[in-house]
């Protein structure tokens, strides 16, 4: 190989050593680089801070209702010789008293993800209580302490730091890579040595990149370990496809920050189309989608906001108005089909009324889901929207793999439901058939787990989408640097 | 000299086509916002005054029952939107929309507009305000980050300088011309606002209101374009000087009033539902100071009404206990939510003060929470709407309560029935909107730091000297 060729080879290697030096000369960039690195730390402790607020308070809520719902359990050894005995028993075993007494948690625990994107999480409850009667009518009752101050600004997330920050810290690093050059009169010097405007390009974004890699990478081995030390909790692999999306919009923002530098502009000029991009791209997309999704997908939600009133009036006290709702609720139910209970029992009212409860909550079921279907068809058009919309596109599935967005509330709603309906199968037979209930009766309640929702497909499509963007945001920048040249 | 720099600098933007471009998107924008907004709050009103007619009419056609059970049927609030919405939705997007009244307890305030939006709406929601609060301050930048140093590389301040125009007139009619141009449009932009909110919305404009609205954005358009044309004064390079400027809007206007709210949050936290039920708990069934248990409390009262009225047990009295007793309990439960209502208030506006204190390094907190105010969108118009619904509950369940202890006897919840008219005879809820007068209390920080805003940039100004920069 002659001199030539071994300089020629030595090329991007010489390309990359000269960033090298002017990065770590500069004290501005250092400073930066600190900065930002600070700020992803204090975003992380955001996210951290969140996550164990909720921990706390599902620990919690936990705590004081199992507490209780022990409590009561100790009903059935009661000493029923005594009076004090007798009413415990009767509290614990009787369906006409213990309809107000069975009361149990569920609960929405943070997944390890959580720790990058709050996300919706202050928006929704993440904690109910349940109790035999409607589920609509008690838990359209039960939210969260609203912070509005807080979520009209935004959290200060990882989340915030990756869709916001780090592309401005790329566009402070990279908008004037060339033209810093070709404006100081360097570029000939430069150039003198081989080195062509795409070498030096891909060496300087190849540096920061690195740089930024770096950043991200301790902060994502923070996160796993805080979640590991602290919560309990191993990686995951949303966790994993949580840094890989982050990779992606930051490959995306390099090559847009690439692009604008290949076109041989001036500094005022990049700065300028930087700039505007990252508005553009960060508030004015995102804000104009949004509010196209908002008019597209109309959502009115006075009759769910209804289904809390309690239902109750003289109907429950007629008897033939009870026979015919027991009767509807048997067909419902067919379990419930032969019920024993007659107009002349203690608990025909509450069977009626909890009958009549249960009725309702079918009937409104659907507009239920159809209420949730609206919203959440709105958050699936903007994750998916990532070839318009990347900033928002990439916060909405970070949020859906920290398991922190409306789907995935919904769908702990829908599991606190189920567990419901399971409450109610052990307790409405005890009622309609007029019998006590028994412990292997509570036994059969468990407690309530939560299972994370899965990921859905359509991460992957916008992954893809932004990854095809940038290619081909490349493929330009490469024809405009090759006419530099 | 000024006015002749100004109509020059207008003339050069008229014959910009970039500019055209610029202008035609804000206008194209700002309608879009405007549209957006009066097309949602005059919806929103409309379906809210439905509801709440509705609720009306449910509650009047309830069977007649007792008026305890029929008081736990209850009532709902929902909140309408008023005029200046249209223009600043503020906090209205993150707070509750309805609650639904009952007796014993003060349920939450929820179905926000938040729950039901996407993600984006993190990003920002479309608004008049949000034009002109983050947008208009971009659009100053591009007008103004060369307007100093731009002359200096064209090589043509030495001939302004020349014609007999000082450094200082110079600075002084660029911020003006840039100015005199977004003022303009604000002006214009608030007065289609307000009339179109008027026409759409079917309310009386406040003038006070839109006047004190046009003052403040007013002067945030000043700070900017004064901004702008210092930092473009002081910086040789115009690339320099719009990347800084760029990097001074993203800080001001974005970075900082989300570090300010999460800092404010790290310092006074916010309790959980969780930790408020059970210090609500707590305090009904200890007393608020701990040492008033439910038990003897109500012992006490009886033991108290016995000696008063001169009978041996409560049956004897000459109105209903169960009824007193009720009432009695209420009222005690409402002092308990007064009390943590406080201090949960307490902490939210201490975290609005330490975002307020932000204020004085970024502008466009104090303008959001000065607009937010000025809307009826704040976090004090906010409580307020919920106390007054509260105020409201408590009224009707007060109500409802002693037509049981004087028109039942002891020992009828039964048999007792309310009379025909009962129902009617308790008002609908009317929520009184809070002036903007009543509000500006409440901005002393955002005022001063307006003001002292405009004073730094003002003593720049004056001190300002091109020999420092550019010789």
């Amino acid at each position: 190989m002659n001199i030539q060729q071994q300089q020629k080879n030595n090329i991007p290697a010489i390309s990359l050593n000269t960033q090298y030096w002017l990065f770590i000369k500069s004290k501005t960039n250092l400073l930066l680089l600190s900065i930002f690195f600070i700020a992803g730390i204090y975003s992380l402790y955001q996210g951290f801070a969140f996550k164990r607020k909720q921990v706390n308070a599902i620990a919690s809520f936990q705590h004081e209702k199992i507490k209780k719902f022990n409590d009561l359990l100790k009903g059935f050894d009661a000493d029923t010789t005594n009076k004090l005995g007798k009413e415990a028993f009767a509290e614990v075993s009787s369906p006409f008293k213990s309809n107000r007494n069975i009361v149990l948690p569920t609960f929405k625990p943070p997944v390890s993800t959580a720790i990058f994107a709050i996300g919706q999480a202050d928006l929704f409850p993440y904690y109910y209580t349940l109790k035999v009667e409607s589920f609509f009518m008690q838990i359209f009752k039960q939210g969260e302490i609203a912070n509005p101050l807080r979520s009209l600004s935004g959290h200060f997330d990882a989340a915030f730091w990756i869709i916001y920050l780090l592309p401005l810290l790329l566009i402070l690093l990279c908008f004037s890579t060339l033209s810093a050059e070709l404006g100081n009169g360097n570029w000939r010097l430069i150039n003198s040595q081989g080195i062509t405007v795409k070498k030096w390009l891909n060496s300087k974004f190849l540096f920061v990149g690195c740089c930024v890699e770096i950043m991200i990478g301790l902060i994502f081995i923070a996160a796993l370990l805080l979640n590991y030390f602290y919560f309990n909790q191993y990686p995951t692999l949303n966790d994993f496809l949580f840094l890989l999306g982050v990779n992606i919009y930051l490959i995306f923002w390099l090559c847009l920050i690439y692009m604008i530098n290949a076109f041989g502009k001036n500094t005022s000029a990049n700065a300028m189309y930087c700039g505007i991009g990252w508005v553009v791209i960060c508030v004015l997309i995102p804000v104009l989608i949004s509010m196209a999704i908002e008019k597209s997908i109309p959502i009115d939600n006075t009759n769910i906001s209804r289904m809390s009133r309690r239902p109750q009036g003289a109907k429950f006290e007629d008897s033939s108005f009870g026979t015919k709702i027991i009767r509807e609720l048997g067909v419902a139910y067919p379990i419930n089909k032969n019920a024993t209970i007659s107009e002349n029992s203690p608990g025909f009212r509450l069977a009626v009324y909890l009958a009549f409860h249960k009725l309702l909550d079918d009937a409104n079921t659907a507009a239920v889901k159809n209420y949730f279907s609206k919203i959440e068809a709105r958050q699936q058009i903007t994750n998916i929207s990532s070839i318009l919309n990347p900033a928002a596109s990439m916060d909405g599935i970070f949020t859906s793999l920290a398991n922190n967005d409306a789907r995935a509330s919904h769908d702990y709603f829908w599991q606190t439901k189920h567990f419901h309906s399971r409450l109610n199968d052990i307790y409405y037979p005890a009622l309609f058939f007029e019998k006590q209930l028994a412990k292997s009766d509570y036994a059969k309640i468990n407690t309530f787990k939560y299972q994370p929702i899965y990921n859905s497909v359509t991460l992957f499509y916008s992954y893809i989408i932004l990854l095809l963007m940038s290619w081909l945001l490349l493929f330009i920048s490469n024809k405009k640097t090759n006419k530099l040249n | 000299m000024i006015s002749k720099i100004i109509s020059h600098e207008w003339l050069q933007w008229r014959r910009d086509s970039r500019l055209k471009w610029l202008a035609i998107f804000l206008v194209v924008i700002s309608a879009f916002a405007l549209w957006h907004q009066i097309n949602f709050q005059s919806t929103l009103l409309k379906k809210r005054l439905k509801a709440q007619e509705d609720s009306r009419q449910e509650w009047l056609s309830q069977e007649l029952k007792h008026p305890h059970m029929a008081a736990h049927f209850g009532n709902y609030a929902y909140k309408k939107p008023t005029l200046l919405h249209c223009f600043d939705p503020g906090l209205t997007i993150y707070t509750g929309t309805s609650v639904y009244m009952e007796p014993h307890k003060q349920n939450d305030f929820l179905f926000s507009q938040s729950q039901e939006s996407d993600t984006g709406i993190r990003f920002g929601w479309l608004s008049p305000a949000m034009i002109c609060q983050l947008i208009l301050p971009l659009l100053i930048i591009l007008l103004s980050f060369n307007s100093i140093n731009g002359e200096y590389e064209k090589g043509t301040m030495a001939l302004l300088i020349s014609q007999g125009a000082n450094f200082r007139s110079v600075l002084i009619a660029k911020t003006a011309s840039v100015f005199l141009f977004f003022e303009g449009f604000i002006t214009l932009y608030l007065l289609v606002t307000a009339y179109c909110s008027a026409v759409y919305l079917g309310t009386v404009i406040d003038i006070y209101a839109v006047l004190y609205i046009w003052i403040v954005y007013s002067l945030y358009c000043f700070i900017w374009s004064l901004s702008g044309v210092l930092v473009s004064s002081l910086i040789k390079s115009s690339g320099t000087s719009i990347a800084l400027l760029l990097l001074l809007w993203m800080f001001t206007n974005i970075i900082l009033p989300r570090g300010s709210a999460n800092i404010a949050e790290n310092m006074h936290p916010l309790i959980t539902n969780q930790q408020f039920k059970q210090l609500l708990t707590a305090s009904i069934d200890k007393g608020i100071d701990g040492h008033d248990p439910k038990n003897e409390r109500a012992k006490k009262i009886e033991k108290e009404l016995l000696l008063q009225y001169k009978v041996d047990s409560v049956q004897q009295l000459p109105f209903n206990f169960e009824g007193f007793i009720m009432q009695q309990s209420e009222a005690y439960s409402s002092k308990v939510y007064d009390h943590h209502f406080n201090q949960l208030f307490t902490t939210l506006k201490q975290q609005k003060k330490i975002q307020s204190l932000f204020g004085i390094i970024s502008p466009y907190i104090s303008l959001r929470n000065i607009s937010m105010a000025a809307a009826n969108a704040s976090l004090e118009t906010e409580i307020d709407f919920q106390q007054q619904a509260e105020h409201y509950r408590r009224s009707f369940v007060q109500n409802m309560n002693n037509d049981m202890k004087d028109n039942s006897a002891y020992g009828s919840f039964k048999t007792y029935r309310v009379r025909k008219d009962k129902y009617a005879s308790i008002g609908d809820l009317q929520v009184q909107n809070r002036t903007m007068q009543w509000s500006i209390p409440t901005l002393f920080i955002e005022h001063i730091s307006l003001l002292l805003w405009v004073l730094f940039l003002m003593i720049l100004l004056f001190i300002s000297n091109q020999k420092k920069v550019y010789n």
